[in-house]
């Protein structure tokens, strides 16, 4: 559990999970360029970093569990570029607007029990 | 274990005086009902609507639909787990109210989606527009967190439910149809010259609004696990899932699973219709690699010469479905795999989030960023502010003639997985 790192841009996160390393970054895009980086220099994804259904883009919020291995994991790198791609496809329809302050907790809390049951498992 | 699923047709649903079906229609007492279903302090308000198929009607934004059932013979009852006890269902006999449905929504979370449109061109891409629905809507007392809130409307809606089956328990059914599943020794001897086929049944599991439950279980916290068809048809498994709307399974599309029922029909002729495996569809790439092996295993042990795997949702759990596809063609499984698509507005972007050659047979329920635009309707039920661009994170925008511009994932059950849908492709 102390190797693991979890890059996020969710505010609530980081209170949560006090005792694990966390990588915190400015935004959506950031989460995954951060865990593609690290996963070219041997981590390996530990959660999916699609999970949950709310598409991606329309939730702002995004946490990815990373642990580090011995050599570059192929399956991590292939998993992270998919989901970069669809991150991709979905902002190009995406209307970027500024979300109210409850909606934008609701979508921290989706993310956050995302989190929550991949550490609890 | 044999089933016997005695159905009673419903045209109609009425408030009266007393709850009753009578000459197809389902009149229900509407305090007795409120009664039962409003006892939890938690809830502060319920409103209660019947809506019909060509209602101009609108409900925004749908977190399940329920058959009415009951139970009248055999071991156990509806819902088990929640609403009956952990009695194992799937045999005996249960009546069900069919054409009715009930539709739960509420504010859980401040985005929204699942809409039923009654009427229109949206009507035509759910499946739930052509039921008599009764529409329940539930508020919670302000500090009441998003899970406990879940929890309260699911729990009102299989209440509900459970509540409207009585009504049915003694009246003579206008079709009676039974299921028989063997134990698989059995089962594999009766058509020893046909494929064994089986049916893997992925169900999501990974958190708020994301979650199914399987006897009360959820399902996040299981193995794959072999189950009679039966049992599912009999209501084991049910709904605590609603985001995307466009393929997540309601608990009707559950009690209703058309690849089970499509199995049945062709059992003994074209193939053996061995049984079901559950399996999950968790967050960590390590579940997915345990669950994947373990229904690999599983059919294997069932000696299956093949499978269908039904996937729900999109994006991560096309990791699952490709892990249990790669495991199953390995051990000389055949697949037909069943998803829907995230292909882009366009059309034009790579389907899926993952891919492999093994995944050779593939069905899809349709394009779920198609855009399509919903006229206004009379009567809204629920709360259309959720579709405004400015109020929440739904990809799509509410004019103010009250026409909504959306891709079709936020229409509850249009690309639905299981076949559950009214999208299909014709050659002409």
């Amino acid at each position: 559990m102390k190797d693991l790192v979890i890059i996020t841009n969710n505010p609530k996160i980081k209170e949560k999970f006090e005792e694990l390393k966390i990588d915190f970054v400015d935004n959506l895009s950031d989460v995954y360029s951060k865990s593609r980086d690290l996963v070219h220099q041997d981590w390996k994804l530990m959660s999916h970093p699609l999970a949950g259904s709310v598409k991606p883009a329309q939730n702002p919020y995004r946490s990815i569990i990373l642990a580090p291995t011995k050599k570059l994991d192929f399956y991590s790198l292939n998993t992270i570029e998919n989901a970069i791609q669809k991150l991709n496809q979905f902002k190009k329809d995406h209307k970027k607007r500024e979300y109210s302050q409850k909606i934008k907790e609701d979508y921290q809390v989706i993310d956050l029990t995302l989190i929550n049951s991949a550490l609890k498992n | 274990m044999q089933l016997e699923l005695g159905k009673i047709k419903i045209e109609d649903i009425q408030f009266a005086a007393e709850t009753k079906v009578f000459d197809s229609t389902l009149f229900i007492n509407q305090e007795e009902l409120l009664e039962i279903i409003g006892e939890d302090s938690r809830i502060t308000n319920i409103n209660l609507d019947i809506v019909h198929p060509g209602d101009s009607v609108r409900i925004i934004p749908v977190k399940d639909v329920i058959e009415p059932r009951v139970k009248v013979k055999g071991p156990g009852g509806v819902f088990p787990g929640f609403i009956s006890s952990e009695e194992m269902v799937g045999s005996g006999r249960t009546h069900v109210l069919k054409g009715a449905a009930v539709v739960t929504t509420g504010e859980i979370v401040g985005f929204q989606e699942g809409i039923i449109d009654m009427s229109g061109p949206g009507a035509e891409y759910t499946p739930f527009s052509r039921f008599h629905n009764l529409v329940v809507d539930c508020d919670v007392k302000e500090n009441i967190k998003q899970h406990e809130h879940e929890e309260i409307l699911r729990m009102v809606g299989l209440k509900t439910a459970s509540y409207l089956g009585k009504a049915a328990k003694d009246v003579e059914p206008d079709e009676l149809e039974t299921y028989e599943h063997k134990p698989f020794v059995e089962a594999a001897a009766d058509y020893p010259s046909l494929p064994k086929v089986g049916y893997v049944y992925m169900l999501q599991s990974q958190g708020l609004l994301h979650d199914t439950y399987v006897y009360g279980v959820d399902a996040k916290e299981i193995l794959p696990t072999l189950m009679s068809p039966t049992e599912i048809m009999d209501g084991a498994i049910l709904s605590g899932n609603c985001v995307s709307a466009c393929d997540k399974n309601a608990t009707y599309v559950h009690q209703n699973n058309p690849v089970i029922e499509e199995l049945y029909k062709y059992h003994g002729e074209k193939y053996n219709f061995m049984g079901v495996i559950i399996t999950n569809e968790n967050v960590t790439l390590a579940d997915k690699e345990r669950s994947s092996n373990f229904t690999a295993k599983l059919a294997e042990m069932l000696g299956l010469d093949a499978a269908v795997v039904s996937e729900e949702g999109f994006g991560n759990p096309d990791a699952d479905l490709i892990m249990n596809s790669k495991k199953l063609a390995a051990k000389g499984i055949k697949t037909v795999l069943i998803t829907d698509e995230y292909a882009g507005r366009d059309g034009a972007s790579q389907s899926l989030a993952d891919a492999d050659p093994s995944a050779d047979a593939v069905v899809t329920a349709g394009n779920a960023n198609e855009v399509i635009t919903l006229p206004p309707m009379e009567k809204v039920i629920g709360h259309q502010n959720f579709a405004d661009v400015i109020a929440g994170g739904f990809d799509g925008s509410l004019e103010a003639d009250g026409s909504i511009s959306v891709e079709i994932q936020a229409i509850t059950g249009s690309t639905n997985e299981l076949g559950f849908n009214n999208l299909t492709a014709r050659i002409y």
